[in-house]
Order: structure tokens, then C-alpha cells, then sequence
């Protein structure tokens, strides 16, 4: 064995504590060595790969047990002897005199004891905050009985891949009926047209109907009055209201004699029944997607089901069970599918195919946001070790200028254990004190996330400080007290006694002290590579997200919603009168170019896909589902979204209720069917109860990224609104100029027509836009954030490490520019150093960054996990920083006068 | 209840290691080609596990160091040797006799021969 192999060995047996090392290691040393000439002689290099090999793992697991059983001696040692020595009230004492001594201590230094502790505030209190996010989305339990029973069971088109569909009422009764795992299973869905008529501007109410099974199977019940009787589902009996603890206060003051009002709205008037109490919400938070608008309903009214009559194609309701006591939700689910094959089987025409599944209430509300919380919070965990790592090497640039302060303790008779015990008070001081300035900051931080609530994150209360976050902050105050205090503790303490009390003298832990730092510097830049490339792919995914060609011209339009009730325009023909003069009116405002009515706007997620067939083409067998967005548009639409027409025309004035059904479809579906051929003139059927078709193609337009920037296109069908009347309609109003600045003349024009009929969430498409990539900008925000405070401690970090070498070296430096070494070489060498450190963490960060960033990958767009422009970038950053860091130092290194340096010992 | 409950629990290693000092004082590395020859080469105690085990056999009181024989100094460098003790020959027969147990049982029901 070569020198080379003598001391890569030495190096493995650095694996065991140091007591081991000295009785055996030059035998082992000689062991090994003979081992492997052995191996040589039988086997070859390949003897000699497999000797080294079973070294290693020999060096690791004996040295990590013989390390675990020095440690349990240690401690039994000491705690023995401290027992047998001293009462609890001596040791309080002592505890009492390690923290007087720590304060004095950091009151003699007080810039490293504020660095320290900040540092370790932002660390501490960046994950406190994360943590109450996180605790508030995704670990409370829903504030409903025994919530871990209750689920949402949905439909499935298995061969469409769908796999949350949600129920028709026909199927709905079905599976009430036959539901035997269920005790209890409700249907829901929000009311459309709750328009409050009174007096003052007409307001859009949410509310939600409800089957009466809801509340008993919540465990919910009044605050006042009653909830729903379970008679009140039947056609004719319902007519009754319960109202939210916030509506009840914000319009009737809290008044109690609320109950037997009655509240008119534009369908029918209900009377109210009963209130519920504060803090009581249905639906829960849930991604349910389409049919849910608010989660925060101001009232409920019962869902009527009509038996005799009950829809099996219209799949619009949501259905929520609650499994019998001691049932399994896995045994639900089964029975679900069981029922789902049973309703197929006696109604094939409509149902084959379908099937029906079930998800736990929880984890739908948690499904859509859990991967990016637990990714931030990983990442923030990050910080937290970066900062720790920076306040261990702080401590250990400490704890030389120490060295002689404890080898007096030690000559004074202080025992190993006593020091530790000090030096660890000493850091754990300084981490509550950290923790306890972060606890503050993220209390503060959290609030204002909440306000912000930028990721609509599925809080069912203010999700602030309780004991889980307390408990947590806690324990990661103590994680970090120990992790940035103990290593320096054990390193100072083994202080050689004999030369840390020499003047001046250079003691042979300053080796080990440097070999310890420069592998904290290297594990804290591995640490914010890693960081820095996830903080760099979601910005480069933002990015990506942001370019995405949405279809329209989102500059300039501004949008709102005119809800039109059933009670004032029951015929299509009034409602297409009120749509076709709303346009007019607001077309002759000034500063308007054009104006379009469409009945659902895009990035308004709003599904009601219908299916269709083509004339021509076999239709689809059962089970096989053709679906396509239907939207009923005024003349103007396309010019108003600057949606590009690309072949054919749109529709005009004259497509009106007696001339041909015609309809525009957009480019996916064109190449669906029509691939390369020319659909004009081609029929399609579809749409709409009573609005089927067929309908003759006579343009296509450009697709538009309806249901988000990220999801791709789908087959849709464009009906002009004359032949497709829809109650309700969306108008769009691109402006010559900003179209803010027209929102109160166009609220008039819409009174002028009907002073009745509300306007809504008027809002501009650029909002719109902006709103609906709001989720990815904000992850990247705080990525971006974490890395940048990442980046900065590793600077800080190197420079630190290499600042305290350079001064360590002084002598050194002196004495080769006084045999003429020249400051640029002396420059070379010392960023040299600096840079090969930086370096060997950017490698080991490169290879982290690799296996982290694939936790990411559903949270990307159009970005690999592994990007190797952003890899590419971040680590060039990355060395172009610790470069700096280290020229610092480095210069200063060049300035050493050799006449100072020599006389200064 | 036997003998042998109140002996450490010999395992396999340390049951290498006593065979091998039971008819000679060995140093370490003897000890490691001993083991290594005579198990034809299935036990290998790599230089942790060898020196680990000593450590913990000398405390459990099975082995103790004792002066290097004279004459065996051969290349300069002291080293320490091992003898077996009265306990370590003790538990290394009573392990030794449940082996042999279990062996007899295994030819009783004829298993050797397969």
C-alpha cells in the first residue's frame, strides 16, 4: 500500500471516536495493509477494489457503533458523577451560572451574538411561518363530526379518462337508495340566479342548495331556529332558508328575530328558518373545480328533488357520504362501484361506462396544493441549515480566539462534560433567542400570507399560531441549538491544555478546526445550489407560464358579468333583447372600440361540456364520450377578445333566430375531425337542451386557453347568442384606452337597460390573466426569496472561512513576501482555495440539485426538473459569488506588510 | 437452568476469535489470517470489526493482552498480543458443546449427507 493508500485509509479510520483511533489505529493500520498485499498477490486489482471496498463499510459501521458506545459512556459517566455529586438545586445553580456567564458573554461581544442571532431568526422564523401554512392547509381536520368518515363520491367516464365527474340527480337517487355502507349521503350545488331584489343596487347572493341530509351528516346544527326538515327535498315543500352566521350579521345586524323573514330573491322568495353558527362552513375548501364558486355561501337553501322527473344526463351535482360507523371508506368506494355497475346495467344507454369512485373530503381539499407547500417547506427547512451552518463556523472562528479562556478552565479543573455543557448553553441561549425573535417575525409574516392567501389555500380558519406551531417552533429551536452548537462545543473543548495556554501558539486543533469549516463552507454551498436551481426552474417555469399564447388579446378588455333571473326574462327572446341592447349601449360609450357578449368567459373556469357528433361520421358507441365547450357569443366576441379568425367568418346580425343554425368551432376541433380537409360547410349536432343542431360550420377561430393558461385547449363550438339564448351573459368591452377608467359609465348603460339586473365582477382580462397564474408567481416568489437569503449566507459563510484563514496564514504570507513571493501569486493561491472549496460544494449541490428538484416536477411548466440551462446558470452564479466572497480576503492577503506580520507573534 | 446463561453470548466472531487464541497467544492481524485460513476464507474480519471485538472481548473479560512472546519481534513495530482467559475457554467450550448439539441433532435426522 502506497503512501497514497496509507492516507486515504487514515482517513477512513477518522470513522472512530478518538480514544478507539489512538490504542488501535496504527495496528489496523498495519492490518489493512497487509490485507490488501494479500489480496493483491491472490486476486489482483480486482482483490485490491474489494478490500477497499469492504474497508469503507467496515470504517463506517464499526466506527458509527464504536462512536454510539463512546457517547453512552460519556454521558453515563458524567450524569453518575453529577448525581452522586450534586442536588437539582446545585445543578440549577450551575445551569443559572452557565447562562450569566453566556450573557456576559455575548454582551462582551454583542455584533457576533446580533449576527448570530438573526441569522438564526430568519432561519427559525421563515420555517415557523411555512409551518403554520402548512398546518392550517394541510394537517387541521375539517371542522365537521368525525371527519375523517366523510367523502365525495363521484362519477367516472372511464373511457374518456374523467375521473371526477360529478352526478346527475337521476343517478344521485339511485345511489341514495342503495347506499348501504353510507349513513348519511347529501347532494349539493351552487344556486344560480340568487339574486337579493330589494331595494339599493341589485346584488349577486352566494348561496348553495343542499339536500336536508347535510347538516345531521355534519353534525351541524342552528344557532338559531332549525335547519332543514328532511320533507323540504320534495317539489314544493322547500321555500325555506338557513342563513351563514356572517350574512346574518352583515345584513340583519345579528338581529334575532331574523327567523320567519322572508328574503326575496329574482327565482322565488325563501323564508328563513334558522342561522347557523360562526365559523361553520359548507362547502368545504375543496378544489371541486367548476360548479363551485364560493366556499363561503351566505345561505343554504334545500336542493328539491324531483323523483319523477330526475335528469340522468345532466351531470352537474356534487354528492357527499359519510360511511357507517367503524366502515372502512375503502369498503365505500367498493360499494359505489358496485352501485355504479348496477345503475349502468339498467340504464345503458346513458350510463355505460360510467363508474364511480370516492375521495376522502380531506384529501380533496388538500390534493391540489400539497405538493407545493411540502416543496416550500423543504425548501425552507434548507434555509434553516444554512443558517445553522454559518452560525457553527461563526462559533468556531470563536472558539480559537477562546482556545486560552478554556485551557484555563480546563487547568482550574473544569471536567469535558462541564465545558460542553457551557459552550452548548451558550448556543442554545442563542437559538431561543433567535427562535424567539423568529416565533415574532412569522407571526407577523404568517398574517399577512393569510391576507394575502395568495395560493387560495384551503383555510377553514384564520390558520394562525396554536400549539402545533408553538410545538414546532420549539423543537426546531432546540434542533438548531444543538446542530450549530455541538460540533464547535466538542472541537473547542478538545483544546490541547499545554499549547492553548502558550502565548501566541498555534495548537494542533486549529488543523482539525480548519478541515471542520471548510466542510461546513462546502455543505452550505451544496446546500443553496440546490436552493438557487429550484428557486431557478420555478422562475423559469413562471416564465414559460407567463409567454403562453392564451388566444386572446387580454390588453385593453374589460369584463363583467350581467346575470339575467329567471323570474324577470323566462323567454330566450326577452334575454337575447336585453344582451343585444346592453352591447348597444355600451358601444356608443366613448372610448369604447368593441363590444361582445359570450355566455362563459375563459380563465372563468366554468365546465359544461355537452357532447357532439359530426354529420358523416358513425357516432360514438356507449360509453365513449365526444365532448366539446359550447358557448353561446354576440356578433362582436371575437373582435372584443381579439381572438384571430382563421378561415371562414364569424357570425353577424344576420345569424338570427329564424336563419340557419350556424356555428364557429375553434382550431382543435377542426383538426380533430377535419384534419387537413376543410370543415366550412361541414354540420355538427350538439349543445344545449333544445339547441341541438345541426349546425352548419362557417368559421375557425383561434384557440383560447379556457380552462387555464396551462391546460391545453379543447374542442369547442361557438353559437351565435340569437339562436343559443343563455340567461346570464359575460360581456366583453375592448377600449381604446384603459379600460378601467370605463367601469361607471358602463354600470349606467347596463341600469339604463334594466336597473334590476346586476353587474359583476367586473374585472380586465390582464387581471384575469394575471389571477389565474397567481399560484405559480407566488411559489416562485418564495422559492426565489429562500434562495436569494441561500445565496447570501453562503457568501457570507465563505467569506467568513476564508477570511479567518488568511489571518491565520498572516505569518505565513509575511514570511513568503519577505523572500520576495509576489502579491499576485500570493492572490492566485489564496482564491485558489477558496474557489476550489466553492467548487467542490457546487459539484456535490449539482448531483443534490439532481435527485431534489424531481420532488418539483408537478409543480413545473414546459421546464425539465433538470434543465441544464438552469443548472448551467445557477452554478456559474453560484461560483461567480463565492469567487467574490473569496477575493475579498485574498486582497487583503497581498496587503500583509512581512515586517508586521513577523513581529506580530 | 444451565451453565452457560450466566456467560456473555458468544457471537460468531468472537467465537472465531477465542478459537483461534485457545491454542496460541496470536497479535491481530494472526488472529484475522487464522480466522481468514481456517474458515477458508468465509469469515473475514475486516480491521473495525477485529479491533472492535478485541476491545469489547477484553472488557467482557474473555481475552486480555499480554507481553509480546520473545523472539517475535520481527519488523520493529510493538504489538500487542492476545491470550484467551479461563472465562473465554469456559463460554468457547460451552459454545463449542451447543454446536456440537446441534450438529448431532442435524446427524441424527440424517440432513449431513444431502
Amino acid at each position: 500500500m502506497g503512501s497514497a493508500g496509507r492516507a486515504l485509509y487514515r482517513l477512513l479510520l477518522r470513522c472512530y471516536p478518538e480514544a478507539f483511533r489512538q490504542q488501535y489505529a496504527r495496528e489496523m493500520e498495519v492490518v489493512f495493509a497487509k490485507a490488501v498485499r494479500r489480496e493483491r498477490e491472490r486476486r489482483g486489482w480486482l482483490g485490491v477494489v474489494a478490500a477497499w471496498l469492504g474497508a469503507a463499510f467496515d470504517a463506517v459501521t464499526r466506527g458509527a457503533a464504536e462512536r454510539g458506545d463512546a457517547a453512552v459512556r460519556f454521558w453515563t459517566n458524567n450524569r453518575t458523577k453529577m448525581s452522586r455529586t450534586l442536588s437539582i438545586g446545585d445543578r440549577m445553580m450551575l445551569l443559572w451560572q452557565d447562562i450569566r456567564y453566556a450573557v456576559r458573554g455575548f454582551l462582551k461581544r454583542p455584533g457576533f451574538a446580533v449576527v448570530a442571532m438573526l441569522t438564526l431568526a430568519i432561519g427559525i422564523g421563515a420555517n415557523t411561518a411555512m409551518f403554520s401554512v402548512v398546518n392550517g392547509a394541510l394537517l387541521r381536520p375539517l371542522p365537521y363530526d368525525d371527519p375523517d368518515q366523510l367523502a365525495l363520491i363521484w362519477e367516472t367516464f372511464d373511457r374518456a379518462g374523467m375521473e371526477e365527474v360529478p352526478f346527475s340527480e337521476a343517478d344521485f337517487i339511485d345511489y341514495r337508495d342503495q347506499a348501504e355502507t353510507l349513513s348519511h349521503i347529501a347532494m349539493f350545488r351552487r344556486l344560480e340566479d340568487a339574486i337579493l331584489l330589494g331595494d339599493g343596487e341589485p346584488e349577486v347572493l352566494s348561496a348553495q342548495m343542499v339536500t336536508p341530509a347535510l347538516f345531521p351528516m355534519l353534525g351541524a346544527s342552528a344557532l338559531l331556529g332549525r335547519v332543514f326538515d328532511t320533507e323540504e327535498e320534495e317539489p314544493g315543500k322547500g321555500g325555506v332558508a338557513v342563513l351563514s352566521h356572517a350574512f346574518w350579521q352583515e345584513r340583519f345586524g345579528g338581529d334575532a328575530d331574523v327567523v320567519a323573514r322572508t328574503i326575496n330573491l329574482s327565482t322565488r322568495s325563501y323564508t328563513v328558518v334558522g342561522v347557523m353558527p360562526e365559523g361553520f362552513q359548507f362547502p368545504p375548501p375543496v378544489s371541486l373545480g367548476d360548479l363551485m364558486i364560493s366556499s363561503q355561501p351566505d345561505l343554504w337553501v334545500p336542493f328539491t328533488i324531483d323523483r319523477a322527473n330526475a335528469d340522468r344526463g345532466r351531470h352537474g351535482f356534487f354528492a357527499l357520504g359519510r360511511a357507517k360507523d367503524g366502515v372502512d371508506l375503502a369498503l365505500v368506494d367498493a360499494e359505489m362501484k358496485t352501485i355504479a355497475a348496477r345503475v349502468a346495467e339498467a340504464n345503458p344507454q346513458s350510463n355505460t361506462g360510467i363508474g364511480a369512485r370516492i375521495v376522502p373530503v380531506h384529501e380533496q381539499s388538500v390534493a391540489a396544493i400539497r405538493s407545493a407547500l411540502l416543496v416550500l417547506l423543504g425548501a425552507v427547512g434548507c434555509v434553516l441549515l444554512i443558517a445553522c451552518t454559518n452560525v457553527a463556523n461563526l462559533l468556531l472562528a470563536r472558539a480559537g480566539a477562546r482556545q486560552r479562556e478554556i485551557a484555563v478552565r480546563v487547568a482550574v479543573g473544569a471536567g469535558r462534560g462541564r465545558l460542553v455543557r457551557q459552550l452548548l448553553t451558550e448556543s442554545m441561549l442563542m437559538a431561543v433567542a433567535g427562535g424567539g425573535i423568529g416565533f415574532a417575525l412569522s407571526v407577523i409574516g404568517t398574517k399577512a400570507l393569510f391576507r394575502i392567501n395568495p395560493m387560495d389555500l384551503p383555510l377553514m380558519f384564520d390558520a394562525g399560531v396554536d400549539l402545533r406551531v408553538l410545538a414546532f417552533t420549539l423543537g426546531v429551536t432546540g434542533l438548531t441549538g444543538l446542530a450549530f452548537g455541538l460540533i464547535p462545543a466538542l472541537q473547542t473543548t478538545r483544546a490541547d491544555l499545554q499549547t492553548g495556554l502558550k502565548e501566541g501558539s498555534r495548537s494542533t486543533t486549529d488543523r482539525g478546526q480548519i478541515r471542520m469549516k471548510n466542510l461546513l463552507i462546502v455543505g452550505e454551498i451544496a446546500l443553496a445550489l440546490v436552493l438557487l436551481v429550484g428557486a431557478g426552474l420555478m422562475i423559469k417555469s413562471f416564465d414559460r407560464l407567463q409567454s403562453v399564447d392564451p388566444g386572446f388579446d387580454p390588453e385593453n378588455v374589460l369584463t363583467f358579468l350581467v346575470p339575467l333571473s329567471e323570474a324577470r326574462y323566462p323567454e330566450p327572446e326577452r334575454q337575447r333583447v336585453f344582451v343585444d341592447a346592453v352591447v348597444e349601449r355600451v358601444s356608443g360609450l366613448p372610448g369604447v372600440h368593441r363590444v361582445g357578449g359570450v355566455s362563459s368567459l375563459p380563465l372563468v373556469v366554468n365546465r359544461t361540456g355537452s357532447s357532439y357528433t359530426v354529420e358523416g361520421e358513425p357516432p360514438p358507441e356507449p360509453g365513449e364520450f365526444r365532448i366539446a365547450e359550447f358557448r353561446s357569443i354576440t356578433p362582436g366576441y371575437f373582435e372584443a377578445m381579439g381572438m384571430p379568425l382563421l378561415s371562414g367568418q364569424g357570425f353577424s346580425n344576420l345569424d338570427g333566430p329564424d336563419g340557419q343554425s350556424v356555428a364557429v368551432i375553434n382550431e382543435t376541433l377542426a383538426s380533430r375531425h377535419w384534419d387537413g380537409g376543410d370543415p366550412i360547410g361541414k354540420r355538427i349536432s350538439g349543445g344545449v337542451q333544445g339547441d341541438q343542431g345541426p349546425h352548419t360550420v362557417v368559421g375557425i377561430v383561434s384557440d383560447v386557453r379556457f380552462f387555464g393558461v396551462d391546460v391545453p385547449p379543447e374542442p369547442m363550438v361557438y353559437r351565435p347568442n340569437a339562436q343559443a339564448p343563455n340567461r346570464g351573459m359575460w360581456i366583453a368591452v375592448r377600449a381604446t384606452g384603459n379600460p378601467e377608467a370605463l367601469g361607471n359609465a358602463i354600470r349606467g348603460a347596463v341600469w339604463d337597460v334594466d336597473p334590476n339586473v346586476p353587474v359583476e365582477q367586473m374585472e380586465t382580462m390582464r387581471s384575469r390573466f394575471a389571477d389565474s397564474i397567481a399560484k405559480p408567481r407566488f411559489t416562485a416568489q418564495l422559492f426565489t426569496g429562500f434562495g436569494l437569503v441561500a445565496l447570501f449566507l453562503a457568501a457570507l459563510g465563505i467569506y467568513g472561512v476564508m477570511s479567518f484563514a488568511v489571518a491565520q496564514q498572516t505569518k505565513d504570507i509575511g514570511v513568503r513576501m519577505a523572500f520576495g513571493a509576489e502579491p499576485r501569486r500570493l492572490l492566485a493561491m489564496v482564491l485558489a482555495r477558496g474557489l476550489a472549496l466553492s467548487g467542490t460544494g457546487v459539484g456535490i449541490g449539482l448531483l443534490g440539485a439532481i435527485a431534489a428538484t424531481r420532488l418539483m416536477r408537478s409543480l413545473l411548466y414546459d421546464v425539465s426538473a433538470t434543465d441544464p440551462g438552469t443548472f448551467a446558470a445557477v452554478g456559474t452564479v453560484l461560483l461567480g459569488v463565492a469567487a467574490l466572497a473569496t477575493y475579498l480576503p485574498a486582497r487583503r492577503a497581498t496587503k500583509v506588510d512581512p515586517v508586521d506580520a513577523l513581529r506580530g507573534e | 437452568m444451565s451453565e452457560s446463561a450466566q456467560l456473555p453470548q458468544l457471537k460468531p466472531q468472537w467465537f472465531q476469535i477465542l478459537l483461534a487464541l485457545a491454542d496460541q497467544n496470536l497479535h491481530g492481524y494472526a488472529i484475522m489470517t487464522e480466522v481468514l485460513e481456517r474458515t477458508k476464507g468465509r469469515m473475514r474480519l475486516w480491521p473495525g470489526m477485529l479491533y472492535g471485538s478485541l476491545k469489547r472481548m477484553a472488557e467482557a473479560g474473555l481475552i486480555e493482552e499480554v507481553e509480546e512472546p520473545a523472539g517475535a519481534h520481527e519488523d520493529n513495530k510493538e504489538r500487542r498480543y492476545y491470550a484467551i482467559t479461563p472465562t473465554g475457554r469456559r463460554s468457547l467450550s460451552e459454545e463449542a458443546r451447543r454446536l456440537a448439539e446441534f450438529v448431532e441433532a442435524a446427524r441424527m435426522k440424517d440432513v449431513l449427507r444431502g
